[in-house]
């Protein structure tokens, strides 16, 4: 195992980028399995993202802003179970790696959408699956439209909006996005103490596609949108090994 | 004599962005789609510099890179890591078996660049001169 000075010196050396404190924080409590809901709900209350999105994931069918009090935020805890807490810091990351894929690959400025009024995705999509296996398991998912897809493999590759592109070309460029952000995403779980295993990318043209429902605060859809394309996120986690 | 470069990435799209950073310099570039694929254009071309991508079929990156260095014709040949994983405990593990950079996706064409520029010679290609007005 790495000594934090190794880390140190490698995150310098190479440029590495570091995680939130934040999430690090929340990451670390679950990692080191003496996760105490108070604890927990202080370090989420913190953080004005975090807090939101906990309460998105204990009422998904919210129609209205919901307040991030201490309470509001313990009872959500009590009713998504500490799992969720896997879910809000993965979730995190997984978020920060995407905005970091679109900013630096295709230069386009995506903007999280909060939810309640979020668009939905129309059909038929681009569907990216990475799944990840290890202290939890599961998959994340990068979708969007076949024409948003179209601008990615664009952008990514630096051609013209009338140049001719490919199937096959389209979906390895969204396997590629994919690829990146989860790594990233992967990478910043190994740093925080819960070490997961990614599998490549499976990209195919879907008519349609929608997350099969599952426990409470065990899956997040996160929308992004930019002036170009709207984009969708899915995190799943279907099995967490506490 | 141009600069060859030898990119090894499963990924069509990553290959023909390096391929693109790389594409107002005098090089050659040759590629690969897997490790394996990798060590045969290696020892075919005698690349300058490699660019290497980690989670491949077949053949990883990091058994390309064991590998490698393990071949006493090959081992001095430098190795500039392109890949999403970036945590500490691989790179380490990585930087301890022999590379020269290690650069983390998504990144700039820029940065691709700048770290291969400090290993090999990058000559910019020629501009050539506008034709003369009637």
């Amino acid at each position: 195992m790495a000594t934090a000075a190794q880390s140190e010196e490698i995150a310098r050396r190479y440029g590495l980028a570091a995680i939130p404190e934040s999430v690090l924080r929340l990451t670390r409590l679950v990692a080191g399995q003496d996760a105490d809901l108070g604890l927990v709900a202080k370090v989420i209350a913190q953080d004005k993202d975090l807090s939101n999105r906990l309460l998105r994931l204990a009422h998904p069918r919210a129609t209205s802003p919901l307040e991030a009090s201490p309470d509001a935020i313990e009872t959500a805890l009590m009713r998504t179970g500490m799992g969720s807490i896997f879910v809000l810091a993965m979730g995190d990351l997984l978020m920060r790696a995407v905005l970091k894929t679109f900013h630096t690959m295709l230069g386009i400025e995506l903007q999280w959408v909060v939810s309640p009024g979020a668009p939905t995705c129309s059909s038929p999509q681009v569907v990216s699956e990475v799944a990840f296996s290890g202290r939890a398991s599961g998959r994340v998912f990068l979708h969007q439209s076949e024409e948003a897809s179209r601008t990615i493999t664009t952008r990514m590759l630096g051609l013209g909006a009338n140049d001719e592109i490919s199937q096959g070309e389209i979906e390895d460029a969204i396997a590629e996005a994919a690829n990146m952000g989860a790594g990233n995403f992967l990478s910043n779980l190994c740093d925080a103490g819960l070490p997961c295993k990614l599998s490549a990318p499976k990209t195919a043209r879907l008519e349609s596609f929608q997350l099969r429902p599952g426990p409470a605060g065990s899956r997040e859809q996160m929308v992004f949108r930019s002036p170009e394309l709207v984009t969708f996120v899915d995190i799943c986690v279907d099995e967490w090994n506490f | 004599m141009p600069t060859k470069v030898l990119s090894v990435d499963d990924s069509r799209t990553m290959r023909l962005i390096v391929a693109r950073a790389l594409q107002g310099y005098e090089c050659v570039l040759c590629e690969a789609s897997n490790g394996e694929e990798g060590l045969a254009a290696a020892r075919a071309e005698k690349p300058d510099v490699i660019v290497l991508d980690i989670t491949m079929p077949v053949m990883d990156g990091v058994t390309m890179l064991t590998k490698l260095k393990e071949d006493p014709e090959l081992r001095k040949i430098p190795v500039v890591m392109l890949t999403a994983e970036s945590g500490r405990e691989n790179v380490l593990y990585i930087a301890k078996l022999g590379i020269r950079d290690y650069l983390v996706k998504p990144f700039k064409a820029e940065q691709l660049v700048e770290k291969l520029g400090r290993i090999v010679t990058l000559v910019k290609k020629a501009v050539a001169p506008a034709p003369l007005a009637a």
